[in-house]
């Protein structure tokens, strides 16, 4: 779940239930204080009712036009009910034939009224004379009851409105606020293709000690792989000298009598300079970094390496069949690499054509190295590839040329076949694919 | 043949050393790429072996410079570095030949031989064949086409006659000869010169080597088929 999301719902719930206690609270509120204040009204109607005329044979009479007019019709929502003495018995027309009985208590309840009507009503005990009234004054509170449902309803809605307006506005915030950690993100992606060696973004404090440790690791690294890079390279390097002192001493003349060791030894040394090549060149694969200055140019790059390949082969032709002319997504030195070695095991076969052939084809780029050969049969070319083994001692050079191709060939991901050449010799076809640009 | 092997280091060039006196070159050695930018133009080589690591100067500046300025004896590249792109680098800066180590010895001296066969614009082959003479450089011996039958010379022997065999048809000063048969610490005397002259001349017929008298010696060839 991403942050944002959590933060969305986490505000919507928190906004909706505040809502929801806004809500219910400001209608209880708003409930209490009408009450309040319609209680007193009732008690001021209960004391008007109080002032009434009184006969002089203590009978109270009521004299309908000097009520308010409300209480004269019927089930008008304002209601009285007057008892003196408990023997005389006055109700307000408005009531009909409707029970009201007194409340107790000193502030006003809600009562059963006539017709689905509720009742606030609130009693009152007056002394006057040798009398005891007892004055029930009422009032219709279910209009007010509606009216706070909908003001209730209205406060929902606003509140709803106000929670989607607050996620809205909380995800622009977010989204502005976490600008550098999408910078970052495709910074890091960069990094994990290569293309960039630190994140560069600036960040907002809270995560710039992430960043900071993460520069200073990425820092710590790239020094602790060059730094075993060079050592390898610095190892291999110098191991070459005392490899080929010692090749140097074994030709010696008082070795010759000796053939066997000499053999021996002599293969034990060619295992050390195989080893000492791959592990060269994968630390030279290991450095990964392409720049544009670095990119193999078909055009210019293939012409220096076949003038220098007629110079060791001077009895083959090497034909150019290249078409291309563009920068090629791979490494200078190691294309060579390829190049170098194919042709120059094309060459030493060669009776006297070697071909190079390159093309680009559906995402993949080919190239092709035929000579004219004895060729390598079917059930041999197995062999030859994956060890890097030499099929001819005759032929100089120390059988290494094609582990290296394949060690680099495969670290593009790519493929090499071994087939046959309509020149009669050997074809090498090697496969790169495309690396994906963005 | 004079060799200029710079190498800096000492096990792999005393072995070198071992190895071109033993094929027949004069080797003269630096450690330094600033002695041998002097050595290298001072003393005529017919042949230079450059290690490109080198201390002082690296070897690459080297080379451009010594073709910069008009040197040209044959280089032989001899480097660790092994990798295509450096190859060309090294034949792009003027090198004749790059070989990488570590290298079978019997190559090395193999591509000595072309290089210099090839300087005196001679089919790279395991024989010299000059006027019915053949000089077989591994074996170091000599046989007229005539007879056939081979004949082992000394090293000095051997040197002397491949230098006269690979300027034929050129009257070679006694210095020169000298000057590219004995490296520069080697004591230089004109007499032993005459007496492997004299020598080659028992086995390979007098007419082999012919003298010219106040200038030097020319290479004559088989004279029994002459």
């Amino acid at each position: 779940m991403s942050l944002t999301r959590r933060l969305d719902l986490g505000l919507l719930a928190s906004v909706l239930v505040v809502m929801l206690l806004l809500a219910h609270g400001s209608v209880v509120l708003f409930d209490y204080v009408l009450r309040d204040y319609l209680t007193e009204r009732l008690r001021e109607d209960a004391e008007s009712l109080a002032t009434l005329p009184v006969d002089r044979d203590n009978q109270v009479r009521i004299d309908p036009l000097r009520l308010r007019a409300s209480f004269n019709q019927v089930y008008s929502g304002q209601y009285f009910v007057i008892d003196i003495d408990d023997t005389i018995h006055l109700r307000s027309r408005s009531l009909w034939d409707h029970r009201l009985k007194p409340v107790q208590g000193d502030t006003a309840q809600i009562r059963e009224g006539p017709e689905n009507q509720s009742l606030l009503a609130w009693t009152g005990q007056y002394h006057r004379g040798q009398h005891h009234f007892t004055i029930t004054t009422a009032l219709d509170y279910s209009t007010v009851t509606r009216r706070l449902d909908w003001l209730r309803l209205c406060i929902w809605g606003l509140g709803g409105v106000m929670a989607i307006l607050l996620v809205f506005i909380q995800r622009r915030v977010i989204r502005l606020g976490l600008m550098p950690l999408e910078k970052l993100q495709r910074e890091l992606a960069q990094l994990h293709e290569g293309k960039r060696m630190a994140l560069e973004t600036r960040v907002p404090d809270e995560i710039a000690p992430f960043v900071d440790e993460l520069n200073h690791q990425l820092e710590r690294i790239e020094r602790v792989l060059n730094r075993s890079r060079d050592g390898i390279a610095n190892l291999g390097h110098a191991l070459k000298t005392p490899l080929s002192v010692m090749e140097t001493q074994l030709a010696r003349r008082e070795l010759e009598q000796f053939p066997d060791l000499r053999q021996s030894l002599h293969a034990r040394l060619d295992d050390i300079h195989r080893l000492v090549e791959k592990e060269l060149q994968r630390a030279r694969l290991d450095t990964g970094e392409v720049s544009a200055a670095a990119r193999f140019q078909p055009d210019s790059d293939i012409q220096p390496l076949l003038d220098t390949l007629r110079e060791i082969h001077t009895n083959v032709t090497f034909i150019n069949n290249n078409t291309l002319l563009t920068p090629l997504p791979w490494d200078r030195d190691e294309l060579l690499e390829i190049l170098g070695n194919l042709l120059d095991n094309a060459g030493k076969w060669a009776h006297g054509i070697a071909r190079l052939t390159m093309s680009c084809d559906r995402g993949r780029f080919v190239m092709l190295i035929e000579d004219d050969g004895p060729g390598i049969p079917p059930d041999q070319r197995a062999r030859v590839m994956g060890r890097g083994t030499r099929l001819d001692e005759q032929v100089s050079g120390h059988g290494l040329g094609l582990g290296i191709v394949e060690q680099i060939v495969h670290h593009h991901g790519g493929e090499i076949h071994l087939g046959e050449s309509d020149l009669g010799g050997l074809a090498v076809t090697v496969e790169l694919p495309t690396p994906v640009s963005n | 043949m004079r060799l200029l092997l710079i190498e800096d280091n000492v096990p792999l060039a005393d072995e070198l050393t071992a190895l071109f006196t033993q094929h027949g070159y004069a080797v003269d050695w630096c450690t330094d790429g600033r002695d041998a930018a002097v050595m290298a133009t001072s003393e005529p080589f017919d042949i230079i072996i450059l290690d490109l690591g080198l201390p002082g100067r690296p070897g690459l500046t080297l080379l451009e410079q010594w073709r910069a300025d008009g040197l040209d004896t044959p280089i032989l590249i001899l480097t660790a570095r092994s990798s295509w792109s450096e190859r060309i680098t090294g034949l792009r800066a003027g090198a004749d030949d790059y070989l990488p180590k570590p290298f079978h010895p019997d190559e090395l001296i193999l591509r000595l031989q072309a290089l210099v066969r090839r300087r005196h614009g001679q089919r790279p082959s395991p024989t010299i064949s000059v006027a019915g003479v053949v000089l077989d450089e591994n074996g170091q011996s000599a046989w007229r086409t005539s007879d056939d039958t081979p004949v082992n010379l000394t090293r000095a022997e051997f040197a002397i006659l491949r230098y006269l065999m690979l300027h034929p048809d050129h009257v070679i000063a006694k210095d020169r000869l000298l000057d590219h048969l004995y490296d520069s610490e080697h004591d230089r005397n004109p007499n032993v010169v005459e007496v492997h002259i004299n020598h080659l001349r028992q086995k390979l017929g007098r007419g082999v080597i012919i003298t010219q008298r106040g200038q030097g010696y020319r290479f004559g060839g088989d004279s029994a088929a002459a």
